[in-house]
This record gives C-alpha cells, structure tokens and sequence, in this order.
C-alpha cells in the first residue's frame, strides 16, 4: 500500500536545529517519508514464526494464528543494480521473502467464524423514529448475527435495545452494511441468504417453550434455512449509490475498510455523540472587561476613503498604527455558528477512534478525528460554503491557551495558527486510493503579529526564532540533499 | 569482470600514500576554497540584520522612555522625551517615495537608490529588477570586480551551493568505492554462479583478447603513445558496471583531443619518454578520464564537474554548472597558463602539460583548475578594474507588485506614484483604477467588477499585511503569497497562501457567477510542493460582495470582503494511530 504516494523527492529530514513548538513540521516531514518508504519483506518474514529466509515451505507447516497482527516494516530503496553479488543475493533474498509471505496459509478456525443473516427489509418500515441518530441507522442495519463472537464484534453490530419485544431478532446484534461486507472480507463472517422469513431462523420465544430451536438445527439445517454467499453476492448486496437504504458507496466503503485494516476504530457519525458546544459562561467581570475592550479590537469606525489609512502625526507605537490599517474584517471563530447543516458530499461520515482498552461500542467515547468521504473525480476542493458548513458541523477545538503574558514565541504562535479551532479530515477516494487531508478552521486575526513589534527592542530580536535563527540565510544546511527551500 | 579486476587494484593507493605527487583526496577541495578566500577578502561585518530591518513599516515610532517610581530621576527623562518631540513634532511618515508607473510591466518602479534601500529594509517590498530578490545588483557588481569588499546573499548561496555540490560529490565517491571494494573482494572468490561461470573466456582467443590492451597499460606506456590503445583501454574500463558515464568522453574537445592523439603522438611519445620517472604519464592521452592506474581520486577529481544523473535516494540532483568549462583542466589548459611554448601543439588539444608536475601536481590540475582561471582572469581584470569600477552605475530599479504599490499608497501613504507617460503623480483613485484594470489582460478602462483579480489579491494581501506579517509574492512556491514573521532576511515563510474568490452572495448565486473549480489533483500537487518546502498551505477564500450602482469609496469597498482561512495538512493514516 505504500507505493500509492511514492514521494519522489523523499529526502533526509532536514537536520536543522530548531525551537521545540516547530518541532511539529520536522515530524511531519518525517511522517511523509516513513509512511512512504516501501515495506520490507525480509524484516516482515524474518518476524513470522519460522522465519522467512529459510525457504517456502517453512512457513506454511507452521501457521500460526497470530501472522494477521503482525505488519510490514519498511526498509530501504536501492536503484541501480551495480552488479555486485551483495545486492544480487539481497534483491534474491527479498523476492524469497515476500513469496513466502504471500504464500502463506491463512486458516481460519469455526469457532471464530460468526454466522450472519441477510434481512434487507427488516427494518426497513421503521418510521422516521429510527432514522434518528437514537435509532443508530436502524433502516440501514441489514444483516443479523446469530451469535457475536471474536474481537471485531467490539466495535461492530448493535444491539437495537429500543425495538419492540415481539419482533424477531430484537435481542440480536445487527450489522450496517460495510461492518457486513468488512467481516465477509476478513472471513469473519458466513453470510446466508434466507429462504423464508426470519421467524424460521429466530423463533418468537413464546412457541418454544424453553426448547431453543437453534439446538435441534444441525448442520443441514442451515442449508435448509438459507444459502451461503460469497464474497462478490455480499459487494452485489452492500454496494450501492448515495442515499440507498441498506446500502454503502464503495469510496466510504474503501474508506471504512482501510482505516479498520489500519488499526481504528469506527463508527458511523452521528451528531449524537458530539459534545454540546461550550455555553459563553463568562464572569461578570469578564462581560465588564468586554464591553470596555471591545470596540477597541474592532475596525476603527471611520477610515479616510481614499486612504491613507495612516494620518501623519505622530505616533508612540506600532499597536495604533495597525489598528489604523484594520481594514478588512477578520474571521472571529465562536463555539456557537449559526451555518446551515452540511450538505452534499461535505458531511462526516465516519466517527475515527484510536483504538484503546476499555472501548465499548454502547457507550463510545468522543471520537479523535471525523472523517469525510469524497469522491475525488466527482467533487472538487470545495467552495467557501461547503467548507464553513463542513467545519461547523464539527465540535468547538480551540488551541491551547496563550502561554506567558509577555507575548508567546513565535514558534508557539504558529503552534496555535496551525491547530485551528475546528478540524475535520476529508478523506479523497480516487478509485480505490485515499489520500486524507486534514483541514482546519484557521483565524490568523486572533494571532495579531504586530502586538509583538512594540516589545522591547533587544528581547524581540532573540526570541525570533523561525526556523534557522543564525544568519537567517540558510546557512549550514548541508545535510539538507539537494533541495533548497528558497527563500 | 576481467577489466574490473586489472583496474581495481589501484582503489588502495590513495590511502597507501601517493608516490606521484597527488594531493590526498580530503585535500582535493581545499585549493579551491583557498584561492576563493584568498582572492575575495572578508568584508567588514555588516550591521546586524535587527539593525537594518528595525522597522516594520517605513514608519517611525517615538516611544516615550519608560518611568520608574523607584527611580526619579526617569520621570526628568520622559519630560525631557515628550517636549523634545513636541517642540520637533516628528511628523511620521517622514519621507513619501515616489514611484513611476509602468504600463509595460505593470508594476511600479522606484528608481532613487534611497527609496529602494527604504522600502526594502522596512517591511521588505518590492524585488531588485536586476536580482533574486533583495536589490543588490550594485553590491554583486562590486564584489564581483573585487573592488568593495561586501557581503552578498547571492555569494552566500552559490558557495552554499558548491559546498552542497562537493558533500554529494564525497557521499557518491564514498558510495563508488564501496561498490568497488565488494567488487574487488567478490572477484577474488572462484566463479561459482552459472552467470559467473558463463562470462568466464571460453577460448584462447578470447583469453589474449582480453587480456592484451590490459597487459599493455599495466607495463609499458607504448600503447598510450600509438594513440589507439589507449581509448579502447579507456572504454574498456568504461564498460565495467561500476564506473559511471562520466567517464566517457561527452564534450567535442574530449573527443577532438582524443582523435588528435593520434597524429600528435611523436610529441606524445617524447614526453612519455622524457617523463619515464612518472607512472602517471598515461594521463597524456587527453582524457580527463583516468588511466586505469591512477588513483580513483585523481577520476573523481577530475569527473567532479560533469554532468552526472544519479538514481539514489540521497543524491537526488544533476549536479553541473552550466557556467563551468566542459572539463576543468581543459579550461585551465587553454588559458595556456604556465605552459612552455614548445607544447603548444599539445595544448591546443587540450593535452595536461605534463612536464609541469613540480609546479602543478596532477591531483591539483583539475581541483584548481577554477581558482587558477580565477587568478588569471582577476589578474587581466586588475589592470582594467580601477575604470570598470567607476563605470558601474546602479542601474537597478525596484519593482512593487500592484498590491505592493496600493498598499504602501493607500495604506501607508509612504508612496506618490507618478505615471511614466504624462509624468504626472496620480491619485489614489486613479492608481485604483489602474491597478484594476490592469489586472486583466487586455487591461480594461471600464466596467470593472468586484471581483477583479487584483481586488482578490488585495484584500488577502492588505488583510495579512495589517496583522504584521511580511507577504511576498508565492509564484516561486505555487502559490499566491508567502507569509514571513519579520522578513525573508529573518527566517523562511511559514505559511503559503492560496486564494480562492468565493461567490457566496445570493446575488451572485441569481446572476449564475461561480469561482472556479479546483480538481483534488491540483489541491494535492500544491500541498505537496508546500510540504517539502516545509511550509504549511493556507486556503484563503475571500467572499466576494455584489456590485452596487453607485461606485463606493476605496474604504468602504474594501470592508465589504470577508476574508476566510482553513489550514490545510496531510493525514498520515499510519501515524496517527497511537
């Protein structure tokens, strides 16, 4: 998966010494080239029992159940061949390895596999009630499990606590679509056609009498009940357009499946499980203080028309200065917007959770990212509109206070500029190939620069750190490659 | 294999000591930054760069002294303060510049050297037109002629550049000989593999063939001087794997050189003879590659300036400078610096004066090569230099963008503009007219919108400018503008700024007016560029109000735009996990 974004000038991180606040940019270098570098298979086989190197067979006598948590590690890239029989043994080495990894048996034991049935129209004449976040898409869940089993039911299915006693299947964990298809890929899950309805298969209590019919139906008995299906019935069965019911789009669904594949956690979003926003609880003294400072921050009321906006004179500091050239009127983020919902294909989609102990799919935790899904050949970057309802449907995220009274180093400002007050990831499905982008509502008007020029000459000159602080001009970057940052 | 063998073992003499005179290899470098040293002498230090760029705006601001009530004695200072300034009454901004607009490259040009050094130590406007960025033409002329000793930015970077160029340069020898060396220890193990096996000599014939031109060089310089042995030894060796094109002869006069061995070879042949006490003679065939014999660090040497393309995933660049001679010791040669005069038939080949070796050690030719060319060309230069000096007339301009220019006249109102033709100063609603019209090409006189590019740009441009930071144009980074705390001179951009009009207006919406559409491709190319620039994007859509029928002052237009940022960052799925 790596070779999707080959970086094609992947370089060394810049070795320049730097401020800790913009330590942030050095690690995102690094993030881009790690997350690009191509997988070794020789570290991944030297890591399954019975290691790689020794030969093909090796691995497939000993399976062990355990190669599925294991991950490919990244290695280096070599380009030329320099007919050396070093490189040659290496480059045969590799080839043997990933082989052998590709060949490995993966087996599956019954007792994990879970058993699930296709109802598509179960729930579907739910009334508007379940459609309700509350309902938890109870329209869309399709696909019934007999009995939840294994790790990956932790996040998937629900239970539908609120449905009625007497319809079948109510104590049953009922999965959407892509948590459907997502186990069928994982082999996980068996998924049948049902011949008859689903009183065959989950009898009403009250006919059994304490005999559960599930115990008297034997192995041919499922046959009797349902058919299996394979994996392309169940992308036939799941995929679907936009706004189908019981159905998923195959950009959310490659969405969805990668980032499980990757280690997350995810759920459908649900406006329900956001935080309120935060109410403007402010002191008395606060509301006091407010009203004084105020009209100062804004745009001075009057403004020469035809400039300039500075009036000769004269002038004490540079604070009146640029309160006089306030011209524009700058971006005031608040808790409480008053945007219209999101529309269209700029929605969060998907609720992102790092996986972590203690999770429960009945009480979710407030999610680390929210995902939107586009699709890149049929959207494009989106308009201002799109972007401020897209931004506004996500929680209040302010950055951290400002630290020290005597103005915060620059490389905590941008530290504040860069963490935004609302973020949202948009996840761009070309065909198959996501690329994930993280975009944040930014105020550069609550940063104000010039507050920092009337500081005390001397100490202002120092704490200017930027990157590369001495001589300004790059110098001693020459562990950088080739690649010169201009200016 | 065979050539890589015969050639290989010459790899340890370089560390075993040179008997040739060679300079090591850590040395190679060194006469070039000495003679660079030597020739351009340190200038005096410059004033600190908070000093030039004290102000942020060409604007002075007069601070009263702080007062102390534990001292007060200070209260007598800011009395003193405030009348001074009183009764002075600086009446800031001080000085207007004036400017010439040019219709022709749409921009507006300073001209008077004071304005220029103004506008671009405080709060960084405009770019020299004759420079990179800062307008320091007069200052790279005069460094450049050796008459005043200063410091240019352009100098820092090209010696940067070079330093760069010579670490890639050790890192790729480094690389080399490594290769060489598991070569080297691979070929003494006996062939075993079937394709070692199968390129073993199959017959007798092939044997000797392969043999003869190797044997040759090994032992007696004749083969260098019949003229043809020596480039089939040559591109014999060329051929092992490792050695790299560069060896190959890819300029004319290599080639010319070459052929021209042949018919020069009496000379050849008398100085090989009179030289029988150098082992490094076959360094008369003219190439600046080297003879299988010679050191590997005399090749690299002498390789160091061509042209190479390398796939690795650290060197990453060609590395040549065009304005470098094809090969350094046949640029020096033909200066005919130090050369007797019976050579001359050699020479003009491009022929290495090898009788020269007490003056020039071989390892020296090429390295030095550029400081030699230097010194001569600086020592012709001498005896001219005291007119050229006085020659040199600043003839660089300074060049504001439209954006540059509105906002140091509208906002600032540090800037007359005057119009070339009639070369009468315009008013600021005349330069707003001009600079609207002229932000579309052909340049229109009327029915000007709202949504003019150069309106779009203004607003993003006067809004940043307003909150402190210095915004530079971004075209060489994709993007619109560039963000700096304090300047360029400080620290690099932090932030880059795409705009995008927005036409969020429901008026806009009847009337069909739609920005255009960015594809996700174009999105990803930006952020990238932006991201190994280690510069963070920003999406600035500006909102754009509707046109109105009476035609409001600058002001009032100008607070109408609602500018928009969002942060824009790549979310590394496997790094955020955990």
């Amino acid at each position: 998966m790596a070779y999707d974004d080959e970086d094609p000038t992947a370089a060394p991180p810049p070795a320049i010494a730097r401020d800790d606040p913009s330590k942030v940019a050095i690690e995102d270098v690094e993030d881009a080239e790690a997350d690009e570098a191509i997988p070794d298979f020789r570290k991944f086989a030297s890591s399954l029992p019975g290691g790689g190197a020794s030969g093909g067979g090796a691995l497939n006598k000993k399976a062990t159940p355990h190669v599925s948590s294991k991950t490919v590690r990244r290695g280096e890239k070599d380009f030329e061949s320099h007919g050396t029989r070093l490189q040659e043994n290496a480059l045969e080495t590799s080839r043997t390895a990933m082989h052998d990894v590709l060949s490995y048996t993966r087996t599956r034991t019954p007792d994990n596999t879970m058993t699930g049935w296709y109802f598509p129209e179960h729930w579907a004449q739910e009334t508007s009630e379940g459609e309700k976040p509350e309902g938890l898409w109870r329209r869309d869940r399709v696909v019934v499990l007999e009995a939840e089993k294994g790790q990956m039911t932790r996040s998937m299915g629900r239970v539908l606590r609120g449905a009625p006693k007497n319809v079948p299947g109510w104590d049953k964990a009922w999965l959407l679509p892509e948590e459907a298809l997502y186990l069928v890929e994982r082999g996980d899950l068996m998924l049948r056609w049902p011949r008859g309805p689903i009183e065959d298969i989950f009898p009403p209590p009250e006919e059994v009498d304490g005999v559960k019919r599930e115990v008297a139906r034997g192995e041919d008995g499922d046959y009797e009940l349902g058919l299996p299906l394979s994996l392309q019935a169940a992308y036939s069965l799941f995929i679907g357009n936009e706004g189908d019911r019981g159905k998923v789009t195959l950009e959310k669904f490659q969405v969805y499946s990668q980032l499980r594949r990757t280690g997350y956690l995810v759920s459908r979003a649900s406006p329900l499980f956001d935080p309120p926003p935060p109410s403007d609880t402010q002191t008395l003294w606060q509301r006091l203080f407010s009203l004084i400072s105020s009209p100062k921050s804004d745009t001075p009321k009057s403004h020469p028309p035809m400039g300039p906006l500075i009036k000769p004179g004269l002038y004490r500091s540079y604070e009146p200065l640029y309160h006089h050239l306030s011209l524009i009127p700058r971006h005031k983020p608040t808790p409480t917007p008053n945007t219209p919902a999101p529309e269209g294909p700029f929605t969060v989609t998907y609720h992102v959770f790092k996986s972590r102990p203690g999770f429960t799919k009945t009480n979710l935790p407030l999610p680390d990212f929210r995902i939107a899904v586009v699709n890149a050949r049929t959207t494009d970057v989106p308009s201002l509109a799109e972007m401020e309802a897209l931004l506004d449907s996500t929680p209040w995220d302010p950055p951290n206070a400002r630290s020290g009274a005597g103005g915060p180093s620059i490389g905590h400002m941008y530290q504040r500029l860069k963490h935004g007050w609302r973020n949202v990831i948009v996840a761009v499905n070309d065909n198959g190939m996501v690329s994930y982008l993280e975009f944040m509502e930014s105020a550069f008007g609550e940063e104000k620069l010039f507050e920092r020029f009337d500081a005390k000459p001397g100490a202002g000159g120092k704490k200017s750190s930027g990157r590369n602080l001495k001589g300004g001009r790059g110098r001693g970057r020459g562990g950088r490659g080739g690649r010169g940052r201009g200016k | 294999m065979n050539q890589t063998q015969e050639s290989f073992p010459a790899l340890p003499v370089p560390a075993a000591g040179l008997p040739t005179g060679t300079v090591p290899e850590s040395n190679a470098p060194q006469p070039d930054k000495e003679a660079s040293q030597a020739v351009v002498p340190r200038a005096p230090r410059p004033p600190p760069l908070t000093k030039v760029h004290e102000l942020p705006i060409p604007i002075r601001t007069f601070p009263l002294p702080s007062f102390y009530p534990s001292n007060p004695l200070s209260l007598i200072h800011v009395v003193y303060a405030w009348i001074t300034q009183a009764l002075t009454a600086p009446h800031e901004p001080s000085i207007v510049h004036e400017g010439i607009w040019s219709a022709k490259t749409r921009s507006v040009h300073i001209v008077d050297a004071k304005a220029i050094r103004a506008l671009w130590e405080q709060g960084f406007y405009g770019k020299g037109h004759l420079s990179r960025s800062e307008p320091n033409w007069l200052k790279r002329e005069q460094a450049r002629s050796g008459t005043q000793k200063q410091h240019v930015a352009e100098e820092y970077t090209r010696q940067r550049r070079e330093e760069r160029q010579q670490m890639k340069w050790d890192r790729a020898r480094k690389e080399q000989e490594a290769i060489r060396r598991v070569r080297h220890l691979e070929s003494l193990v006996a062939p075993v593999g079937p394709m070692e096996l199968l390129r073993l000599p199959n017959s007798p014939s092939d044997l000797a063939a392969l043999l003869a031109p190797s044997d040759a060089i090994g032992e007696s310089p004749e083969p260098v001087a019949n003229g043809q042995a020596p480039s089939k030894d040559v591109s014999a060796s060329t051929a092992g794997p490792g050695l790299s094109l560069g060896d190959l002869p890819n300029t004319i006069a290599a080639l010319q050189a070459n052929s021209s061995a042949a018919s020069a070879e009496t000379l050849v042949e008398t100085l090989v003879n009179g030289d029988r006490e150098q082992p490094a003679t076959p360094a008369a065939n003219a190439y600046p590659s080297p003879p299988p014999d010679a050191p590997l660090v005399e090749s690299v040497a002498q390789i160091k300036r061509r042209k190479s393309v390398r796939f690795s995933p650290k060197v990453e660049s060609t590395t040549f400078m065009n304005s470098d001679p094809p090969s350094p010791s046949l640029g020096m040669s033909m200066n005919g610096h130090g050369i007797p005069k019976s050579m001359d038939g050699i020479l003009t080949n491009g022929a290495i004066p090898v009788q020269e070796p007490s003056t020039l050690p071989l390892g020296n030719v090429a390295s030095s090569g550029d400081a030699l060319s230097e010194t001569a060309q600086k020592s012709s230069l001498s005896a001219t230099s005291n007119e050229d000096s006085l020659a040199v007339v600043d003839k660089e301009r300074l060049q504001l963008t439209r954006e540059e220019a509105f906002f140091l006249t509208f906002g600032l109102g540090v800037l007359k503009v005057r119009d070339e033709k009639s070369g009468e100063l315009l008013s600021t609603q005349e330069l707003f007219n001009i600079c609207r019209g002229y932000s579309y090409f052909p340049p229109r006189q009327l029915d000007l919108q709202p949504d003019d590019p150069f309106l779009v740009q203004y607003a993003v441009y006067h809004h940043f400018r307003s909150l402190g930071w210095v915004v530079r144009p971004g075209i060489k980074f994709g993007c619109d503008w560039l963000l700096y705390n304090r300047g360029p001179a400080f620290s690099h951009a932090e932030f880059a700024i795409c705009v995008f009009p927005s036409y969020s207006d429901p008026d806009w919406k009847n009337q069909g007016r739609q920005a255009p559409a960015h594809n996700w491709h174009w999105l990803h190319s930006v952020n990238r560029v932006q991201s190994t620039a280690v510069k963070t994007l920003v999406l600035v859509y500006v909102d754009i109000p509707v046109p109105t029928t009476s035609e409001p002052d600058v002001a009032s237009l100008l607070k109408q735009y609602r500018v928009r940022e969002f942060m824009l960052k790549r979310w590394p799925i496997n790094r955020r996990r955990d």
